[in-house]
This record gives structure tokens, C-alpha cells and sequence, in this order.
């Protein structure tokens, strides 16, 4: 991994379109500025570490046999009736 | 068109119902083109299957059936890449996390996947509410027995 340092207000570029700032340092936090297109997405990590790996275990779904799953899915729209009934 | 799925097999399609993602799912960006098939013999569940990859599809819901109060403001990049003009286009889905028991069906509130009716755009957005977890049981489950 490259690291470089930098002091509140300097900035790192990534590639033409990406700006990182450090805004502010205080005690072992750090507060970073970003500039990007729009298209880009920004994530805080452990988040965006979350969603996939949520995602990733509901694309698995797949990975059980046609027959489980539409058993799965079966029981859950019974389910679903049963408690839909009550709203 | 005709769409291969490894669950439903070949899907005729029409080009113009198909879903054109910004950027695939968190985890999968490689994945940007879907189309959404009503799971036969329910009206709740849905699948959010990929036109690219027959092996890779979602099921997922409108989070409001199972949670009435569901509200969130997008973000302006967002809405932006996205094209939203008219928010009554606008459809929510979340994707559904189906265990073993299936009384224990969770779906993903924090990150719903929002498509615009209105040119057919589509994207998994993160939320910053922290009211909304990736993990909320759509049953209400029991505690007594």
C-alpha cells in the first residue's frame, strides 16, 4: 500500500478526477474532504464491507437446490398471508 | 430478446424493460444490467435477476408492504445520477435474506436498491440513516413458546 503524508489542507489526487483533503486532525481521528465525479461512490468502509457481504449471502440463495428454495419460498409466502392478513 | 436465468431458464424480454444500473450491486459492479420477474404465484416477492449473468439474481420486496413508516431522503448525487424528475416514478426495492426458516426472512433497509420508472436507471444506494440496519426481520417474530 502507498502512504504518503500530508498536513491539514493538503490534498492527494487520484488519477485527473478524484481529491482527497485532509480537513482536520484531531487526536487519532481524521476528517478527509472528498471531491469526486458524480458517478463515484464514496463508502465508509465497514459499511460498505457490510452491504456486500449481505448481498453476496442473498445472491447464495441460488446456491440451494431449485427444490429447497421453492420450498423456502413457498413457506415464506404462507407465511407472508398469515401475517399480511393482520394490516 | 431472450434472457438466460438459471432459475426460471430462458425469459423473454423486452429491451426496454430492462434496468440499467450506474454501478451493480455493492459486490457485484460488474453486474449493471437486470430485469425485475414477479416470483410465480406471489405478488410480494420479486426477483431482481441479471441480464450479464443467468446464475446471478436477488429476491427482493417493496420494503413499504412490510414496513408501512419505511421513509428516506436520496441524496442529491443520487437523484442526479439517477435522473429522478418526478419522484412518483420512482420504485423501491430491498433485497430479502432468506434463512433456513423462513419466519427469519430479513431484508436490507439500509441499503435499498432505487429504480426510476422514467428512464429505467437504476442503483443500490447506502443510506446514512442510522435508523436502518441490513438486517430487519420482515415477520414480527414471537418470543413466547
Amino acid at each position: 500500500m502507498l502512504a504518503l503524508t500530508r498536513k491539514v489542507g493538503q490534498s492527494i489526487v487520484i488519477g485527473d478526477r478524484i481529491e482527497i483533503t485532509v480537513v482536520e486532525v484531531k487526536g487519532d481521528q481524521i476528517r478527509l474532504g472528498i471531491k469526486a465525479p458524480k458517478e463515484v461512490s464514496i463508502y465508509r468502509k465497514e459499511i460498505y464491507d457490510e452491504i456486500q457481504a449481505e448481498n453476496q449471502a442473498a445472491a447464495d440463495l441460488l446456491g440451494l437446490s431449485p427444490n429447497d428454495l421453492d420450498g423456502v419460498l413457498s413457506e415464506a409466502v404462507e407465511v407472508t398471508k398469515k401475517h399480511t392478513k393482520k394490516i | 430478446m431472450i434472457i438466460k436465468t438459471s432459475r426460471f431458464g430462458e425469459v423473454e424480454c423486452q429491451e426496454e424493460h430492462i434496468f440499467r444500473f450506474v454501478e451493480g450491486p455493492l459486490g457485484f459492479s460488474e453486474a449493471k444490467n437486470f430485469i425485475i420477474l414477479n416470483h410465480p404465484g406471489n405478488a410480494v416477492f420479486k426477483w431482481l435477476q441479471s441480464t450479464d449473468n443467468p446464475e446471478l439474481a436477488f429476491v427482493v420486496a417493496e420494503p413499504f408492504y412490510f414496513f408501512p413508516d419505511y421513509a428516506f431522503d436520496l441524496e442529491d448525487n443520487d437523484v442526479k445520477v439517477l435522473g429522478i424528475q418526478d419522484r412518483e416514478k420512482v420504485l423501491v426495492y430491498t433485497i430479502i435474506l432468506i434463512p433456513g426458516d423462513p419466519k427469519k426472512i430479513t431484508t436490507n433497509l439500509k441499503a435499498p436498491v432505487i429504480v426510476n420508472g422514467e428512464n429505467r436507471k437504476g442503483k443500490q444506494v447506502v443510506l446514512l440513516d442510522e435508523r436502518y440496519s441490513t438486517k430487519h426481520y420482515i415477520f414480527p417474530q414471537e418470543t413466547q413458546d
